[in-house]
C-alpha cells in the first residue's frame, strides 16, 4: 500500500509531466524506434533481410501509437486531462465566434466587475476586521436614558462620571478608554515674522491617556500619551498628531516632537505622531490630547453640559470574555449607577439611565449604511443574474447552431455527459475569461464608488465608519479575491446549466429525421422563460430607480424654509471676544452686508441641515409648568435681529425682531410652524408665553411664526423650533449666512473672508459652502442611490431588450419557411410583422407583470431612501411600464422587419 | 486509466519480472525485452510493447527510475533502474507469488 508521501511524489510525478508532456512523447517514441531498430539488427544477423527483419520486429512490438497512448495515460489524471482538453476545444469554438465571445465576455467582466467592487465594499465597511490587532476583543458601551430627550437612543454619549464608575463594576473589561471629540483652531507658534498667521481647523479627539493601549496602536514618532500627561493642571497640555496633520501643518517635520503649539488658547506640547494607519476611531480626528485638557479648552459643546464631558467608551475586553458577559455586567451597576448620578436633563426627574456593550464592529455602522449596502447588493445581483440570463440565452441559440455537431458526436459514440461537461467546460471558460479583468475593474469601481459615496453628517459618538473607504481599505484582499473565483464558479455554472442541459438531451432520431428544421421547442421555451425574468428584473430595477429619481426631485423641491439660490453660509469658531459679543457681531454683519453684491447677512446658532442644533425641553407653556417631557424637545436658535431677510425664511404671522427687543433680557421670541401647531394646536400663538428653563422665572412672549427651517436632513421631520434674538440672549453666534445679487458667490466668499480677518485673525472660518451646495450635499445619500440604481436599471433594460431581440430573431430565422409559405399564398406583410411582434409583446408583459410583482416586494429596502414619494406610486410604476413596453415592442419590431424581407421562393427552396 | 495491456502472462507478473530482471542491474527496455525472452526460453510471449506502459508505471510509483546513457555501440538510449521501493516491492511480490504457487500446486496435486 503506497503511503501518503508515495502519493505526493507520484502527484509531482504527474505534475512535471504535463508541464514537459511534448519531451515526455518524444522520449518515448525515441525509445520505441530503438527497439524496433535493434530487434531489426538481431533479426538481420540471424539472416533475414531488411525489410523482412524491420517487419517481424514492428510485428512482435505492437501497435506503436496504441502503446503511447496507453503510457500517456499512465501518466495522465484523466478528469484534468479531459478538462485541458475541453477548455482548449473550448477556446478554439470561442475563437470561431468572436462577435459572441467579445460579447459575453465584456458583459460578464461589466457584470462581475461591478458586482465585485460592491463586495469590496461591502468587506471594507461590514466583514473585514478593524485595523486593530484582536480587534473583536474591542467592544463599544452604550447607554440610554429613558426618556430619551435630547439624543436619539442610539447615539446617547456618556458623561465622564458615570464611565469611571461604570468601568470599576465591569470586570470583563481589560481596560476601558473615554473619548470624545472638540473641533479647535490649532495655531502654530514661533513661525517666521511676516509670515501669514495661519489657523487651521483641527477636530482633536480628548481621550483618557489608555485609549492608545486599549486599541493597541504604537506611534511613529515620539510618544502617546500617558497618565502623567493626563493630570492637567499647569495650564498647559501634550498632543500627539495623526500622520496627514503632521504633513499638511508642519512639513512632516521629525523636529516636530517638542515642539508647541496653541490650540483655541491653551498651548499643547507635541510628544508624538501616529502613523497613517491609525486613524483612532472616529471620522477625521487629526489630534489627540488628555481628557482633563477639556476644562482648560473651555469647550462650549462641553461646558454647558450638566454632566461634564461627553463622550464614547471604548473597552478591550479580557481574553475569554464575552459580549455578553461584558453587557450583563454593565446593565447589573446601573442601580447603583443610578443612585450616585440621578439623571438631571434640565430637571427631567424621571428618567432612568442604563447602559450595555456591543463590538466595536457593530457600533461603527452608521445606520445609513448597511440599508444602502443592501440597496446596492440587491441591484448588482439583479444585473448580475441579467447577464447571466443573456449569456445563456446566446449560448442556447449557439446550441441550436451546433446541434448537428453534437448529434454527429453522440451518433459516433460520445456519451452524454462528456458533452454536457464539455459544453459546462466553455461556460466556464468564458467566465473565466470575464472574471480576470473583473477584478480590475472591481478595484475602479471600488474606488469611484467610495468617492462618490454620499456624506453621511457625524453625529456624537459616530466612531470610524466611511473613513474605512480609504486608500489600502479598497485592495482588493483574499476575502475580495475568493469572492470573485466563487463568483466566476457560481456564474458559469449559472448560465451553462441550461446548455449543458440541451447538449445532454440532444435527439439523433429527431435530428436525422426533421433535418434540422423543427425541434427544440423546449429549448425555445428555456429561452422565453430567461427573457420574461431578464424583462422582471429590469422592471423592478427600473421602478426602484424611478421612486429614487422622483426621491432626488421631491428633496430639491421640496420647502426647505429658505432659498438657497444666492445664499452662502461660514461658520466662525474660536477667535477671541471680537465677535462673541452682540454688537460687535452687529458690526461685522454689517460691513458684510455692505460689501458690493451682498443683500444682507445674519447670523445663526446653528447652520440649515446641518444638524445638531442645541435642543432643550418646553419647560412652561402659557401658565402652566411642565415638570414631564409632555412635548419633544425643542431647537433653540439664536439670531440676529435680521435674520429672516438673509435665508429668506418667510413670517407666516405676527412680526419679526425689531428695535422693540431691547436687549439686557430675553423678552420675546419667535416659533416655526410646528411649534406653534403643536404647542396651541391651531389657537393663535401671538401672544402667547413659552419658557424652555425649568428654573425660569418669565416665560417670553411670542410675537410671530415663521415657516418651518429645515435644520437637519431635508427628509427627516421638522422639529418645533424657537427662536431667540442674540442682542437680547447675550454672546456671539457662530453661523454667518449672507444673501449676494450676484451669481458669483466665490467672490463674495473672498471679501467676506477678509472682512472677518480684519476683525479678528484669529477666527477659523470653516465649513464654507453656498446654499446650493448646503442642498446637494443634504440630498447625496438619495442622489447616490438614485444614480446607481438609474446605471443599474438602464443597462439591465438594455440587456433585457436584447434579450427579447435574440428570442425573437431566432424565431424569425426558424419559421422563415413557414412565413415564407402564409406570404405565397396570400398573407399581408403587415399580417406576418403582427404575429412576431405580438410574441413579443407576450414576452415583454409577462416580464412587466412578474418585475412589478416584484418590484412592490422589493421597493421595501428602499424605504429609508424615499421621500415625499409613496412606495406605490402610480406614476412611476406607469412610467416604467410605458418605458419598458416601447423597449420590448420595439426589440421584437426589428426582427419582425425582417419577415417581411423574406422571398417565399427563396424559403422554400431551402 | 486503462492498463488492459494484452499479455499471455498471469495479470501483474509482468512488473514482477521487470523488476527481478533488474536486480541484474540498468538495462535498457530492448535489454529487459531480450532476458525475458532468453530466460523463459521464449515460453512467455509478451507484446513486446506492452513493456513501455509497464515501466511507465513502475516509474510513476517510483519502482524504478530512468537515465538516458550511451549504448556500447555509442547509441542513445533509456536505461532503467531499481529503486530501493522496486526492491522491496520485489520481495513483496516473490513472497505473494510463492504462496500463489503453492496454493496452485496443491489444488493441481503435483507437488
Amino acid at each position: 500500500m503506497p503511503g501518503p508521501i508515495q502519493h505526493a511524489a507520484m502527484l509531482l510525478r504527474r505534475a512535471r509531466f504535463y508541464f514537459n508532456r511534448a519531451r515526455f512523447e518524444r522520449e518515448l517514441a525515441e525509445e520505441m524506434r530503438f527497439h524496433v531498430e535493434m530487434k531489426a539488427r538481431d533479426h538481420q544477423r540471424a539472416g533475414m533481410n531488411a525489410s523482412d527483419a524491420r517487419s517481424a520486429a514492428r510485428r512482435r512490438f505492437g501497435n506503436t501509437s496504441r502503446l503511447q497512448e496507453q503510457t500517456g495515460d499512465i501518466m495522465a489524471i484523466g478528469w484534468l486531462d479531459g478538462a485541458l482538453q475541453d477548455a482548449r476545444y473550448a477556446l478554439r469554438s470561442l475563437r470561431k465566434s468572436p462577435g459572441f465571445s467579445v460579447v459575453a465576455v465584456v458583459s460578464l467582466a461589466l457584470g462581475i466587475g461591478v458586482t465585485t467592487a460592491v463586495f469590496t465594499l461591502v468587506n471594507a465597511m461590514l466583514i473585514r476586521p478593524l485595523p486593530f490587532p484582536e480587534a473583536n476583543r474591542l467592544v463599544v458601551t452604550f447607554q440610554t436614558i429613558t426618556p430619551g430627550v435630547l439624543f436619539p437612543a442610539d447615539s446617547m454619549p456618556w458623561s465622564y462620571e458615570r464611565f469611571v464608575r461604570v468601568r470599576a463594576s465591569v470586570p470583563a473589561f481589560a481596560d476601558a478608554a473615554f473619548s470624545t471629540w472638540e473641533e479647535y483652531n490649532l495655531r502654530r507658534t514661533g513661525i517666521a515674522p511676516g509670515a501669514m498667521p495661519t489657523t487651521a481647523r483641527v477636530r482633536a479627539e480628548l481621550v483618557t491617556s489608555n485609549l492608545f493601549s486599549v486599541l493597541g496602536a504604537r506611534p511613529l514618532l515620539g510618544r502617546t500619551i500617558t497618565a502623567a500627561d493626563s493630570a492637567v493642571s499647569s495650564g498647559s497640555a501634550v498632543a500627539v498628531l495623526s500622520e496627514p496633520l503632521w504633513r499638511r501643518e508642519f512639513g512632516a517635520d521629525s523636529g516636530v516632537i517638542g515642539a508647541t503649539a496653541v490650540l483655541d488658547q491653551l498651548p499643547v506640547t507635541i510628544v508624538g505622531v501616529m502613523p497613517a494607519s491609525f486613524t483612532g476611531i472616529r471620522e477625521s480626528v487629526e489630534m489627540w490630547v488628555p481628557f482633563k485638557a477639556i476644562a482648560l479648552l473651555n469647550s462650549p459643546r462641553n461646558r454647558d453640559r450638566p454632566e461634564g464631558g461627553m463622550g464614547t467608551v471604548v473597552a478591550r475586553l479580557r481574553p475569554g470574555a464575552s459580549i455578553a458577559a461584558a453587557d450583563a455586567q454593565v446593565k447589573a451597576a446601573a442601580p447603583a449607577v443610578n443612585a450616585e448620578f440621578p439623571v438631571r436633563f434640565f430637571g427631567s426627574r424621571k428618567s432612568v439611565w442604563s447602559g450595555g456593550v456591543v463590538s466595536f464592529a457593530a457600533a461603527r455602522q452608521h445606520q445609513l449604511i448597511r440599508p444602502l449596502l443592501v440597496v446596492l447588493s440587491i441591484a448588482v445581483a439583479s444585473v448580475m443574474l441579467i447577464v447571466c440570463a443573456n449569456i445563456a440565452g446566446l449560448l442556447l441559440a449557439r446550441a441550436r447552431a451546433r446541434e448537428s455537431e453534437m448529434g454527429v458526436r453522440i451518433a459516433l459514440g460520445a456519451g452524454r455527459g462528456r458533452l454536457a461537461r464539455q459544453v459546462l467546460t466553455e461556460s466556464m471558460v468564458l467566465a473565466v475569461l470575464g472574471g480576470l479583468p473583473a477584478i480590475l475593474l472591481a478595484y475602479g469601481g471600488a474606488s469611484l464608488l467610495a468617492r462618490l459615496r454620499p456624506e453621511l453628517q457625524p453625529n456624537y459618538v459616530l466612531l470610524r465608519s466611511v473613513d474605512l473607504l480609504q486608500g489600502q481599505s479598497l485592495a482588493p484582499d483574499w476575502r475580495v479575491l475568493t469572492f470573485v473565483l466563487l463568483l466566476t464558479v457560481i456564474v458559469g455554472l449559472l448560465f451553462g446549466a441550461a446548455p449543458a442541459l440541451a447538449a445532454s438531451r440532444t435527439s439523433v432520431a429527431e435530428l436525422i429525421k426533421v433535418a434540422g428544421s423543427r425541434g427544440g421547442t423546449s429549448r425555445a421555451n428555456g429561452r422565453r422563460a430567461l427573457v420574461i425574468g431578464q424583462v422582471a428584473l429590469a422592471t423592478t430595477l427600473l421602478v426602484g430607480a424611478g421612486l429614487m429619481v422622483r426621491s432626488f426631485r421631491a428633496l430639491l423641491r421640496s420647502d426647505i424654509g429658505f432659498v438657497p439660490e444666492g445664499m452662502v453660509k461660514l461658520e466662525l469658531s474660536g477667535g477671541d471676544s471680537t465677535l462673541a459679543t452682540p454688537a460687535r457681531q452687529e458690526t461685522v454683519l454689517a460691513r458684510i452686508a455692505a460689501l458690493p453684491g451682498l443683500e444682507s447677512a445674519a447670523s445663526y446658532s446653528c447652520a440649515p441641515l446641518g444638524g445638531n442644533c442645541f435642543l432643550m425641553p418646553v419647560a412652561q407653556l402659557d401658565q402652566r409648568r411642565l415638570e414631564r417631557d409632555e412635548y419633544p424637545p425643542i431647537e433653540v436658535h439664536i439670531v440676529s435681529r435680521d435674520f429672516l431677510r438673509a435665508m429668506q425664511t418667510p413670517l407666516r404671522v405676527g412680526r419679526s425682531f425689531d428695535s422693540r427687543e431691547a436687549s439686557g433680557r430675553v423678552t420675546a421670541a419667535l416659533v416655526n410652524e410646528t411649534a406653534a401647531r403643536l404647542l396651541w394646536r391651531g389657537e393663535s400663538p401671538i401672544g402667547r408665553r413659552l419658557s424652555t428653563f425649568r428654573d425660569s422665572t418669565a416665560p417670553v412672549e411670542v410675537i410671530g411664526v415663521v415657516a418651518d427651517v429645515k435644520y437637519e436632513a431635508i427628509d427627516a421631520p421638522v422639529r418645533p423650533a424657537i427662536y431667540y434674538e442674540r442682542g437680547q440672549w447675550g454672546g456671539g453666534s457662530s453661523v454667518i449666512v449672507a444673501r449676494t445679487r450676484a451669481r458669483d458667490a466665490a467672490t463674495a466668499l473672498v471679501e467676506i473672508r477678509r472682512v472677518i480677518f480684519e476683525n479678528d485673525p484669529t477666527v477659523a472660518v470653516h465649513r464654507v459652502a453656498t446654499g446650493d451646495e448646503m442642498v446637494a450635499r443634504a440630498a447625496s445619500s438619495t442622489r447616490f442611490v438614485a444614480a446607481l440604481l438609474s446605471a443599474f436599471g438602464m443597462g439591465a433594460a438594455l440587456l433585457a431588450a436584447l434579450g427579447v431581440y435574440g428570442v425573437l430573431a431566432y424565431l424569425v430565422s426558424q419559421r422563415k419557411r413557414e412565413f415564407g409559405i402564409r406570404m405565397a399564398i396570400g398573407a399581408q406583410a403587415s399580417s406576418v410583422t403582427a404575429l412576431v411582434v405580438k410574441q413579443g409583446v407576450v414576452l415583454t408583459a409577462v416580464g412587466l407583470v412578474v418585475g412589478i410583482g416584484g418590484a412592490i416586494a422589493a421597493t421595501g429596502v428602499l424605504s429609508s431612501f424615499l421621500f415625499g414619494v409613496p412606495r406605490a406610486d402610480v406614476l412611476t410604476y406607469a412610467v416604467i411600464i410605458v418605458v419598458v413596453g416601447a423597449a420590448g415592442i420595439l426589440a421584437a419590431w426589428i426582427p419582425a422587419r425582417r419577415v417581411t424581407r423574406v422571398d417565399p421562393v427563396m424559403a422554400l427552396r431551402e | 486509466m486503462a492498463t488492459n495491456e494484452r499479455s499471455d502472462l498471469l495479470p501483474g507478473t509482468l512488473e514482477m519480472l521487470i523488476l527481478k530482471t533488474l536486480t541484474l542491474g540498468r538495462l535498457h527496455g530492448y535489454g529487459i525485452a531480450q532476458h525475458l525472452q532468453q530466460l523463459s526460453q521464449d515460453v512467455l510471449q509478451v507484446e513486446e510493447g506492452s513493456l513501455y506502459p509497464a515501466l511507465q508505471r513502475m516509474q510513476l510509483k517510483g519502482w524504478v527510475s530512468s537515465e538516458w546513457g550511451q549504448t556500447p555501440t555509442n547509441r542513445r538510449a533509456r536505461y532503467y533502474s531499481l529503486t530501493p521501493l522496486g526492491r522491496k516491492q520485489l520481495e513483496q511480490e516473490v513472497a505473494e507469488f510463492g504462496r500463489l504457487l503453492v496454493a496452485i500446486q496443491r489444488v493441481m496435486g503435483t507437488s
